[in-house]
């Protein structure tokens, strides 16, 4: 369980509980996990700290997901795993593929699947 | 008859007028020439009596002056030449000659003396009449024998001629030879008598007296034996009064004697002598050739022209009278003809039409895909065209007149009401089903009436083939039913889509949650003795909230979204093997065999949605299993990839038997299941069936040698790009 130990993740997320599942779930893995729940203020965090993983809300007031994404500075992007958390995927692989996206992760989530990504990519 | 033909069969009748114009001429010219015959000859012999007449009279006049001649002659026999002139006057005065015989001077006797007895006759006279002397007219002749008048009575008025020598002029003593010669009565030419103191012309009637009573048959005898005349001088006047007085319709215009081809006029009638109506005529009388010139009244051949003409213009008036009025018949008769002959050749060219027309009519309607017929408010049929008799099998001759219960029969009743709906004028439409020879059609029937002034005066059967078109609109029924329904299902997804976004944040909570407690239970609570059973109760719940996500995602994925429609060019290989290997472990433990059929090149690629395809070959998978799975034995699973006509075709097999029939018509609806309720969506062949028809392809269910198949086809697209 402690697969991710050592491991930042930023959870960018309006819905609370959502966030406060992933915390909740990721920190049983050993991850550090700081929450945000809009665009603007995980780019605050971002600025102000390193994260080794970004898991984000697609549709949020404010800065959506791909806003936020493409307002992350290059040389900040150049060590962060990014991924998108959504329950209703409206954009294209191709656009995922631009954005450095490297996975959606459908709601409802399954931690395992999630774990089994994280733990490859965070291999490579 | 001839003519009646004539008449009557030629056109002739238009020349009647001319004829008859030329017929009533000469005929009228016939009439008029025999009337002026009839007429004419009617007077000709009028005058031919009255000539006869004038030539009796004239010598009769002459006759009449014979007689005392004769008297005389007969009393100087009577006397035995023995009389003087007192004699002679007594036997002239017992006649009463003068009253008896006017118009003669006297009647004398002359005697023939020898020219030597010429002294001793002249004393013999003398002694008996003192005053008796020889009176010589133009000669005095001695040696000849001399004719001298040796009485006449009366006296009183012949005083001038008693002793005249009248052979001392030729014109009296030539008639006195003649007379002595022939024995007859001869008058002589006109002379001027002695007795008359006018100049008026007179005559000598001479008559000869011989020794013998009777006329000596020769003439020397008669020369011998002559003894003298008796002789009578004449006034021209009195004959002609005679003779007048006897024809008082002729006129005497002259009278001349032609002697020795000479002619001597005797008498010229006064003043203008009118050569009109004039007749000659040529008589021999007492020695003489008399030609004379008669005017007559009746001889007026002016009066028979006139009155010829008079009835040949009656008759020709009537013929022209009859000319016009046959001519005016005819221009109308020539009219009528013509009009007759125009109208004729109109008529011939309207009805050259109206038969061109019927049948370019009869060709238009024969090629109206429907039958078409027309019936007359009597139900008889006037019109049909060839699908019409023909669907009757009868000929146009024999539908033509038939009335529509002779052609109906026993099917009259049902469509009588239509019959009478429309003869009272309104219009009907029905259909019904025929059995024609190309078999079983669908018909639309429909009855127009004919209005003409308000009246309904037939219908039009008008029987169209609507099978093709009910048809075609049963298929467009069912499209658009399709469409519809693609239409609902859409909207379905839609809602789905603002649904699943605001229901996935709660169920991955839940979902989010369930595992975070199964954690958390591994981690705290692994002694629990609780922990398996709560642990069941959280896979539950998550498999719940998967449940709920699926249908969900379902629904979503009825709706066009754009991540969805990305196509690409995928190996199908691998997409195959993907699927297979995320069910072959489920397979595994269901203990059904999974065999694998790739009749396709290796590297063979699908232009496809590689998620939706994938989607779909795992619900096909998935379904399979769940059938064969409740299979006690015999359990199998194949899958068949082949090329076939351009397309790429899938095809999941399973030892299956079949589904029914009841079954195959719902399978493909959403929300059919046959697994007990909590274990289907209902949504899964439903999907599958819509991604591949996105995928321009077909999903078809089969009964494959007795077993369940399931194939998808899809069009194979030219790799035209890199493989994703």
């Amino acid at each position: 369980m402690t697969r991710l130990s050592g491991i930042r993740i930023l959870v960018v997320d309006d819905e609370i509980l959502i966030c406060e599942v992933l915390k909740d779930l990721l920190s049983l893995y050993g991850a550090q996990v700081d929450l945000c729940y809009d665009g603007q203020s995980a780019l605050s965090f971002l600025s102000h700290s390193t994260y080794d993983i970004l898991i984000s809300d697609i549709r949020m007031p404010v800065c959506d997901g791909p806003t936020l994404i493409s307002l992350i500075p290059q040389k900040t992007r150049e060590n962060l795993l990014m991924y998108f958390c959504s329950g209703y995927n409206d954009l294209s692989i191709e656009n995922m593929k631009q954005l450095g996206v490297r996975q959606i992760f459908a709601k409802p989530f399954n931690i395992d699947q999630i774990m089994n990504v994280l733990i490859v990519d965070l291999k490579k | 008859m001839i003519l009646f033909r004539f008449f009557k069969n030629i056109k002739h009748y238009l020349w009647r007028s001319q004829f008859v114009l030329l017929f009533g001429t000469i005929v009228s010219l016939l009439i008029a020439i025999y009337f002026y015959q009839e007429v004419s000859s009617k007077e000709k012999k009028i005058v031919q009596e009255q000539i006869s007449k004038v030539e009796h009279d004239f010598g009769k006049i002459f006759e009449i002056f014979t007689h005392p001649l004769e008297g005389i002659k007969s009393s100087i026999h009577f006397a035995k030449f023995n009389f003087n002139h007192n004699d002679f006057q007594l036997a002239a005065e017992s006649r009463n000659y003068f009253k008896n015989f006017e118009g003669a001077i006297g009647f004398g006797f002359i005697r023939k003396i020898d020219s030597e007895s010429v002294d001793q006759y002249v004393e013999h006279q003398k002694f008996l009449r003192p005053d008796f002397q020889l009176k010589w007219i133009d000669e005095k002749s001695q040696n000849h024998d001399i004719f001298v008048i040796e009485m006449v009575e009366p006296i009183a008025t012949n005083k001038p001629a008693v002793g005249l020598v009248v052979s001392s002029e030729e014109r009296r003593r030539n008639a006195a030879v003649e007379s002595m010669k022939s024995g007859q009565p001869i008058v002589s030419l006109p002379i001027q008598l002695v007795q008359l103191q006018q100049s008026e012309p007179g005559f000598l009637l001479y008559l000869p007296i011989y020794q013998t009573p009777t006329t000596p048959p020769s003439e020397e005898q008669r020369l011998s034996q002559l003894y003298g005349w008796a002789y009578t001088p004449l006034r021209l006047s009195a004959i002609i009064k005679y003779i007048q007085t006897q024809n008082p319709s002729l006129t005497i215009q002259g009278i001349r004697i032609i002697q020795n081809e000479n002619e001597l006029s005797v008498y010229q009638k006064d003043g203008l002598i009118e050569s009109n109506n004039n007749i000659n005529i040529s008589l021999q009388a007492y020695g003489k050739n008399w030609s004379m010139q008669l005017k007559t009244e009746r001889l007026n051949m002016w009066s028979a022209k006139i009155k010829a003409t008079i009835i040949f213009l009656l008759s020709f008036m009537t013929t022209l009278i009859l000319f016009y009025a046959l001519r005016h018949q005819e221009n109308v008769l020539r009219f009528n003809s013509e009009l007759i002959k125009r109208t004729k050749s109109e008529v011939d060219q309207a009805v050259q039409i109206y038969s061109e027309q019927k049948l370019f009519l009869q060709k238009v309607i024969d090629n109206i895909p429907a039958m078409v017929g027309y019936w007359d408010k009597n139900y008889r049929n006037v019109l049909a065209n060839n699908a019409y008799y023909n669907f009757f099998g009868l000929t146009p001759q024999q539908i033509n007149k038939m009335t529509i219960q002779d052609l109906l029969g026993d099917r009259y009743f049902k469509n009588e009401p239509y019959v009478e709906a429309v003869l009272k004028g309104h219009e009907q439409s029905f259909e019904r089903e025929l059995m024609t020879p190309q078999g079983k059609r669908q018909t639309l029937a429909k009855y127009l009436p004919d209005i003409v002034d308000g009246e309904v005066i037939g219908f039009f059967v008008v029987v169209f083939d609507v099978t093709e078109i009910r048809e075609l609109q049963e298929i467009e029924r069912k499209q658009q039913e399709k469409l519809n329904y693609q239409s609902r299902l859409t909207t379905l997804g839609e809602m789905a889509g603002g649904i699943a976004h605001e229901i996935n944040n709660p169920i991955a909570i839940i979902k989010g949650k369930a595992q975070l407690l199964q954690l958390e239970m591994d981690l705290n609570l692994k002694d629990h003795p609780q922990v398996n059973s709560m642990k069941n109760h959280l896979q539950k719940i998550d498999q719940t909230v998967d449940r709920i996500s699926s249908i969900i995602k379902g629904m979503r994925s009825l709706s066009r979204n754009a991540d969805e429609d990305v196509m690409e060019y995928g190996s199908v290989n691998d997409m195959i093997d993907e699927v297979i290997s995320v069910m072959r472990e489920k397979i595994k433990l269901s203990g059904v065999h999974l065999s694998l059929d790739k009749n396709i090149a290796e590297n063979t690629t699908l232009f496809c949605n590689k998620t939706q395809l994938q989607q779909v070959l795992l619900n096909l998978l998935s379904n399979s299993l769940y059938e064969v799975a409740l299979l006690s034995t015999e359990k199998w699973i194949k899958i068949v990839v082949q090329n076939e006509n351009k397309h790429l075709k899938i095809s999941v097999i399973d030892s299956g038997k079949g589904v029914s029939a009841e079954v195959e018509n719902k399978m493909m609806n959403p929300f059919f299941t046959t697994k007990p309720p909590g274990q289907g969506t209902g949504l899964g062949l439903s999907l599958s069936q819509n991604i591949i028809q996105k995928h321009g392809g077909s999903l078809d269910y089969s009964l494959l040698d007795g077993h369940t198949a399931f194939s998808i086809k899809i069009p194979i697209r030219q790799f035209s790009g890199k493989v994703a």
